[in-house]
């Protein structure tokens, strides 16, 4: 499909198009208006509405041009009295129940339903017909309102819901005038609002914000989400300096239109009674407001003293990875420059780190080109490390889903659990975590065998002999003995990938995030590398928690890199050592942006390191735990106030824009440094955002002659060409995992890094989120048998390091041996049960594996 | 009950309201029979091409009326003109019959008629108006003298039934429509569902149905039928290759009798299923000890896997259904202990033995002369039948002569030969089946039948055959074939397969058991209700109708199944007026090939993927792939769900 032009006429006018296309989307694309309801283009056409019905010569009905494809020669009449007819009996017959509650109606104004019969002209409800009348009620989620009268029955939102996410909570139910959109399985709704987003008209509205406001009286303003890397783009509404809904434009960004339950209600943070607007110094222990110069200058003397008394490797510099690429360049600038330290980390490093240290060793490269585009046209995916559909990414998860139907695509799934992926998986491993090498080297070994399977030119690569020697002893039956699989299964997924022309992997943490965690990825990324996937730059892609993970590291902010991965003289402490050197006595001032260390590293050592700490500063939008710990409270911008720019895990580099004004004082991240370091009494000229980013433009060879606001999307420098040049199959260990003694279990936290600035334990900011996602501890059903524990009890995590309690979720399909905590919005205190063991090379906590039991609570 | 008095039927009128009594009625183009069921008349009948009146008491007016409401229960919901406008014709024709309408109605209902037709997505709203405009052109006095005297109308006595040409082609009446619908939408769980309600072996069907619903696809009118058979099959593939339990319905609550069935094939399988899901406790006697019946001993891996059934019996005995493999009845078990312990029995055992050549030397238990089933049966074991042998002929032209053949190769054989009487045209092989062989390059010899097996120290060593010539069509519509005199030659081979049909094996049945057999040899049994001679013992397939089809054989004891529910209840064991009203569509014809379709041809059917002649010839993996699943949504989005509703006006 796709590689032969057609002609047709549509209207007169002789046009190109290609096979494949359907009259409708050429007619789009040549300006030509044919009315649609129930089209949309992320939707499979049902040519349900009938609104778009042509007339083509030598057919004697009309048909649909949604559904209908394009053929050489075909000649199309898209306005005629007949197609006008049958388009305003169709409309005539919506109004037969449709209520005129248009002045009440949020939709109004922003209506498809409205605007088709104002240019359809209709003045009358000319039909009758009673159907039993649905008032309004709770949709499959809290935060959905249905309006079951206003539906006009365009099944866009069951569509959205069976195609896009495939979660099936919605469905057709009744037939003739009384089918309706009907709630069929309200446990499946993710709250992911894609049927919210894709509904024409009022019939589904959202609940989050209290503020309506019509259309005319609203503005949208286009920005980038905040909260994980997939930087989806998305307009939020505006009224009266508030957010009152967000919406995302069709054409742009790695979502195309789609956001996830974060991204679509997850705003209402943004105007929280309880956020902080001016800065604050704790005497005897009670916060006190100051003005901003006092504290600014307060900062800079207690820094100053400690530079003066214990040198520039006594302050550390965290920044959270939600702060802009201009915040983080300049905060590393502040850092290493005014301060003259390395010590600045982030943990945006931590999610991203391992994956780089392995690309580093299998395409001596720091970064790579991947586009999530490129999954939905991949033929056998491969996914690898968190649940995508848990774990905040679900975007990731709806583009690989796109591919099952597109492209035929085979899914290998490689999770301790059966998540929603795995269900749909051609090939689901229930992997315990870290034996992703041992898997990737059983595939190598069985794909070795067949020179079809092989990427171009792999035989000629470095390290193949090495890698063919290594994959021997890793024959089906040892390892599907070894990571508990049938060897079938094996040979499957080895089949799967051999055949594919588009193999794609889609990882992400907690992958790596352990003792020897970059040999894992290493191992995927030379099979990767085996099967052709690395060589067009399209299939191996990393997802994260957090939205400028990428960006943040390609500023500085990592004690053993410069902007643009440069290595700097020296070696700065990484966020956990920070905390480990204040609690030797070491470390004695601390820098915070937007970071909250009590909930995502490990908690005893922060706490020791906090407590030990001279002079404690923290920037957020909220009083967070950590800040609580502050000297020195200094307010922060919130994401909507922002200008600047996020690289998200593609590397595109997208806008930040100032959607609603900040609270009178606040002031850029960029600003306070600048006037920290001018009361240090030294000089950081102060700049705004564009000026800072036309800095980078000009000195990180990443981003070399970017423009802050560019005309089409950006890409992050070093696209696909020259990717092999020094490719390398990397050397693996695999040893075999030690248990710990009473610890029966492996537990993997995901999505620990996913709440930064919105929220805690106590700290419940996004209350709208709050009401439809909750923590949940996955559980194998016999295990939790054995301790007498069902759906929805409590249970006590205990790991070497500490316990906390988590309600509990029985699952058949998890590994006995495994436990998967699924955090949301940090509602159990969960950073206590991480030990304080790094892995040596990514200087990564485990979050991936930390021994564990479990006991009722 | 008389003529028809009035018919309008594909744009055909024949109105004989006026003509007086001895005048002929002019010839109706709707074949309508007197009688729903013995002892209850046709009154009339409306439906997707117009409607016919026979008996003047039925009211015009509210069979229109009660059609609408049919349209309108059965309209999908999805399209505006049909969902809504359907209903509000409905309405106003409600409010006519209550004597409460307005003559401004009716233009309202010709004009909102035409709107659903021309704009309806499918076949229920652009056929549903169909008849309601034909009556408001031809019986407008009734409706206006209706309006008129604002009278009640009383409500008739109506059979409603929906099928489409597909279903109604289908022995076992899937709702094609409505799973392949499924398919388009990517819902393809559920599409196996909807196939599961009418069969539990959608693996099979899905790779060998002869598919009489594709030569009754009205997309055959535009450009070439949907691949319907495949698209069952990538479902069936679809919940193993992606490791799901098989979906199967919910059973009703399990009721305290017991049925047997005897033979683990197609028929017995299916029935079993339908009693299973009916609450029925059952249990399954198989001689062999595979399930399958002939489907796994007839038809070859190459073509049917044989994991595929194995699934398929697996689901059944999901549904609690035990299969006793290895018990031969007559011989492990007599079937009168089979009759002490249950209540009913249901005979499914096929027709499992050769059919003899009436040659000479066919008696005298030759090396090397290996009947059809038997040959492909110890190839299906995975043994060779005469690893001696490296000729091979085969005799005959149905799909187990050409499964022969094919099988051939596929164990080393090189030189494989088939003679077939008449000519490839007259081939009751399944023309994909022959023109595969024909790849495979197996030798076909046409116009020659065998006459003596020449054999050396008891092995075949050739067969004279002689030439023949077509002569004069035979009842079947073929024509018969006629030797031609002193035409004989002989063929060389170690093995010589005849091929030519199949009998039904009664050993197991002793005169005791009071069983009757027709004069060919097989089990007899009603037609309708599949009743033997002995109440309680009910058979269906192949050991019945003799070799056919095995979708007739699944949908024949679906209904046998019916049958036996209705006596184990102690109902009356009757065909069900659902499957009454399926026969009678049948009748009228649901298909019509000369229908215009009135739109464009949008796109071939896919094809699916083979493996090349010259690799597969050599080896039992299955020839076809499946479809991948972009294609398969994309054959499925061609249909054009030609759904439709017969009405029956019936007396009493």
């Amino acid at each position: 499909m796709g590689d032969q032009t057609v002609r047709i006429t549509i209207d007169g006018t002789e046009l190109q198009a290609e096979a494949g296309q359907t009259i409708l989307e050429v007619a789009r694309e040549n300006g030509i208006y044919i009315p649609t309801l129930c089209y949309h283009p992320r939707l499979l056409p049902i040519g349900s509405c009938r609104l778009c019905v042509v007339e083509i010569e030598g057919a004697d009905r009309p048909m649909t041009a949604c559904t209908t494809q394009v053929q050489d020669g075909i000649v199309i009449h898209t306005q005629t009295d007949r197609l006008h007819r049958i388009r305003r009996d169709a409309l005539k017959l919506i109004l037969t129940y449709h209520p005129l509650d248009c002045p009440q109606c949020d939709a109004a104004g922003a209506c498809e339903l409205q605007n088709l019969v104002f240019e359809f002209g209709i003045d009358e409800q000319e039909y009758q017909a009673t159907r039993s009348t649905q008032g309004m009620k709770e949709f499959a989620t809290p935060l959905i309102r249905q309006w079951g009268d206003r539906c006009v029955m365009c099944l866009r939102c069951i569509r959205a819901d069976h195609e896009i996410v495939r979660t099936h909570a919605i469905d057709l139910v009744g037939t003739g005038n009384e089918a309706q959109v009907g709630i069929t399985n309200p446990d499946a709704c993710i709250s992911c609002g894609e049927c919210l987003r894709v509904c024409p008209v009022g019939a589904l509205t959202e609940r989050v914000s209290r503020t309506k406001a019509r259309p005319w009286q609203s503005q949208k303003v286009l920005t980038t989400c905040h909260y994980c890397s997939l930087g989806c783009q998305l307009e939020l509404t505006v009224f009266e300096n508030r957010v009152i809904g967000v919406t995302a434009p069709e054409d742009r960004g790695a979502n195309r239109g789609s956001l996830c339950q974060r991204g679509i209600f997850g705003y209402d943070f943004l105007h929280h009674p309880q956020r902080v607007t001016a800065p604050m110094i704790k005497g005897a222990g009670q916060w006190k407001e100051i003005p901003w110069d006092e504290a600014l200058s307060y900062v800079a003397a207690m820094i100053n003293k400690v530079v003066l008394a214990s040198g520039p490797e006594a302050v550390g510099g965290l920044i959270s990875p939600r702060a802009t690429n201009e915040e983080t360049y300049l905060f590393q600038r502040f850092m290493r420059e005014i301060v003259g330290t390395n010590n600045i980390d982030s943990t945006g490093r931590l999610c991203l780190e391992p994956y780089r240290l392995a690309l580093k060793e299998v395409l001596g490269r720091n970064y790579f080109p991947s586009a999530l585009d490129d999954i939905a046209k991949s033929d056998c995916v491969v996914v690898a490390g968190g649940d995508l559909d848990v774990n905040n990414n679900i975007i990731a998860a709806n583009r690989i889903r796109e591919a099952l139907w597109r492209t035929g695509a085979r899914l290998i799934v490689l999770h301790p659990r059966q998540g929603r992926l795995a269900e749909e998986a051609d090939c689901w491993f229930s992997l315990r975590p870290g034996a992703e090498a041992i898997w990737a080297l059983g595939v190598i070994h069985l794909l070795l065998k067949n020179k079809k399977a092989w990427g171009p030119a792999v035989d000629g690569i470095k390290g193949f002999k090495e890698l063919k020697e290594a994959a021997k002893k890793f024959t089906p039956a040892a390892v599907a003995t070894e990571i508990g699989c049938s060897e079938e299964l094996l040979q499957e997924a080895a089949q799967w990938l051999g055949q594919a022309r588009r193999p794609a992997f889609v990882c992400s943490p907690p992958l790596g995030q352990r003792a020897n965690g970059v040999d894992q990825i290493t191992a995927l990324a030379n099979l990767a590398l085996l099967c052709g996937a690395l060589s067009d730059g399209k299939g191996f892609h990393w997802v994260g928690p957090q939205s400028n993970m990428v960006g943040v590291v390609e500023m500085g902010a990592a004690p053993a890199l410069l902007p643009g991965y440069v290595r700097p003289k020296g070696k700065g402490l990484s966020a956990v050592e920070q905390f480990q050197s204040a609690a030797q006595g070491k470390l004695k001032a601390l820098f915070i942006v937007g970071e909250d260390p009590l909930l995502t590293l490990p908690r005893f050592l922060v706490e020791e390191g906090l407590a030990a700490l001279e002079f404690l500063v923290v920037q957020d939008m909220f009083l967070s735990e950590t800040a609580e710990r502050a000297h020195v409270f200094l307010p922060a911008l919130s994401f909507a106030e922002s200008e600047g720019t996020f690289t998200n895990c593609e590397g595109r580099v997208q806008r930040l824009r100032r959607a609603v004004e900040p609270p009178e004082g606040l002031r850029w991240g960029g600003e306070v440094f600048a006037d920290v370091a001018s009361f240090m009494g030294k000089e950081m000229p102060v700049a705004s955002p564009p000026e800072v980013f036309a800095e980078i433009a000009k000195t990180n060879s990443l981003y070399k002659g970017m423009a802050f606001d560019p005309q089409a999307p950006q890409w992050r420098n070093g696209g696909g060409s020259g990717l092999m040049k020094k490719a390398a199959f990397g050397v693996i260990k695999t040893e075999r995992e030690k248990g710990e003694k009473g610890y029966p279990f492996s537990l993997a936290i995901e999505g620990i890094f996913s709440s930064h600035l919105i929220g805690s334990p106590r700290q419940q900011w996004a209350q709208g989120l709050a009401q439809v996602s909750r923590s949940s501890l996955e559980m194998n059903a016999d295990e939790a048998q054995r301790i007498g524990v069902t759906d929805g009890d409590r249970v006590r995590i205990i790991t070497p390091s500490g316990e906390t309690e988590v309600t509990v979720k029985v699952s058949e399909g998890m590994r006995k041996d495994c436990l998967s905590l699924f955090l949301s919005l940090h509602d159990v205190a969960v950073s206590q049960l991480v030990g304080p063991q790094l892995d040596r090379r990514s200087l990564v906590p485990a979050y991936g594996r930390i021994p564990a039991r479990i006991e009722k609570a | 009950m008389g003529e028809i008095i009035f018919s309008y039927w594909g744009g055909e009128l024949a109105d004989n309201r006026r003509k007086g009594g001895k005048e002929s009625a002019a010839q109706t183009r709707l074949k309508l029979p007197p009688e729903f069921k013995p002892g209850v008349p046709i009154r009339a009948f409306m439906g997707w091409d117009g409607f016919a009146v026979r008996d003047k008491k039925a009211s015009v007016v509210d069979m229109c009326r009660a059609y609408m409401e049919a349209i309108q229960s059965v309209s999908c919901g999805k399209c505006f003109p049909c969902r809504v406008g359907t209903k509000v014709i409905a309405e106003l024709l409600g409010r006519i019959t209550q004597g409460t309408g307005k003559m401004k109605d009716i233009d309202q209902m010709v004009a909102l008629g035409r709107s659903i037709i021309e704009g309806s997505k499918c076949q229920i709203g652009q056929t549903g108006p169909v008849p309601l405009l034909a009556a408001l052109e031809h019986y407008r006095g009734e409706f206006e003298d209706v309006i008129k005297n604002k009278e009640k109308v009383p409500r008739g006595n109506y059979k409603i039934k929906l099928t489409a040409p597909c279903v109604n082609a289908c022995p076992a009446h899937l709702d094609i429509p409505t799973y392949i619908e499924r398919i388009a939408e990517g819902d393809f769980i559920d599409s196996l569902r909807v196939i599961r309600e009418r069969t539990c072996l959608a693996g099979t069907l899905g790779r060998v149905c002869i598919r009489p619903c594709e030569s009754n696809c009205r997309r055959l009118n535009v450009d070439e039928p949907l691949d319907i058979r495949h698209l069952k099959r990538f479902v069936a593939d679809y919940e193993v290759e992606k490791k799901r339990m098989p979906l199967v319905p919910t059973p009703q609550d399990a009721k305290d009798k017991k049925v047997a069935v005897i033979g683990a094939g197609p028929a017995g399988l299916s029935c079993a299923y339908y009693l299973a899901l009916k609450g029925y406790s059952i249990t399954i006697f198989e001689q062999g000890s595979e399930p399958g019946g002939m489907a796994a001993v007839g038809i070859p891996d190459y073509r049917l896997p044989r994991p595929i059934l194995r699934r398929e019996a697996d689901i059944v005995t999901l549904l609690g259904v035990e299969i006793k493999y290895n018990t031969e009845v007559g011989k492990a078990i007599t079937l009168s202990a089979i009759k002490k312990e249950y209540a009913a029995i249901f005979i499914g055992v096929g027709a499992q033995l050769s059919m003899p050549m009436r040659v000479e030397g066919e008696d005298a238990g030759y090396e090397g002369f290996i009947p059809g089933a038997q040959y492909l049966c110890s190839i299906n074991k995975g043994e060779d039948p005469y690893s001696q042998g490296k000729r091979v002929v085969v005799v005959g032209g149905g799909n187990v002569a050409i499964d022969c053949v094919r099988s051939s190769f596929r164990i080393g054989k090189k030189d494989v030969n088939l003679l077939y009487r008449r000519t490839r045209k007259e081939m009751p092989a399944d023309d994909v089946e022959i023109h595969d062989a024909e790849e495979e390059e197996v030798r076909f010899e046409y116009l020659c039948a065998p006459t003596k097996i020449i054999e050396q120290k008891g092995k075949v060593v050739g067969v004279e055959c002689i030439k023949m010539e077509l002569g004069e069509p035979d009842e079947s519509g073929r024509r018969r074939p006629v030797p031609i005199k002193g035409s004989e030659f002989v063929v060389d081979t170690d093995i010589l397969i005849p091929a030519i049909g199949q009998r039904v094996d009664l050993s197991f049945i002793t005169e005791k058991d009071g069983i009757e057999a027709t004069k060919w040899s097989t089990v007899a049994s009603d037609d309708a209700t599949f009743q033997t001679s002995q109440p309680g013992i009910f058979s269906a397939g192949d050991c019945v109708t003799g070799p056919d089809v095995l979708v007739r054989a699944a949908g024949h004891a679906r209904l046998a199944a019916e049958m036996i529910d209705c006596y184990l209840q102690g109902r009356e064991v009757e065909v069900s007026d659902d499957e009454r009203l399926e026969r009678l569509m049948a009748e009228i014809g649901v298909y019509d090939s000369e229908e215009s379709i009135g739109i464009i041809p949008d796109g071939k059917r896919e094809e699916l993927e083979m493996l090349q002649p010259d690799t597969r010839k050599w080896t039992f993996d299955e020839v076809e792939e499946g479809f991948p699943t972009d294609a398969a949504m994309r054959e499925a989005s061609r249909c054009l769900r030609c759904y439709r509703v017969g009405l029956v006006a019936i007396g009493k």
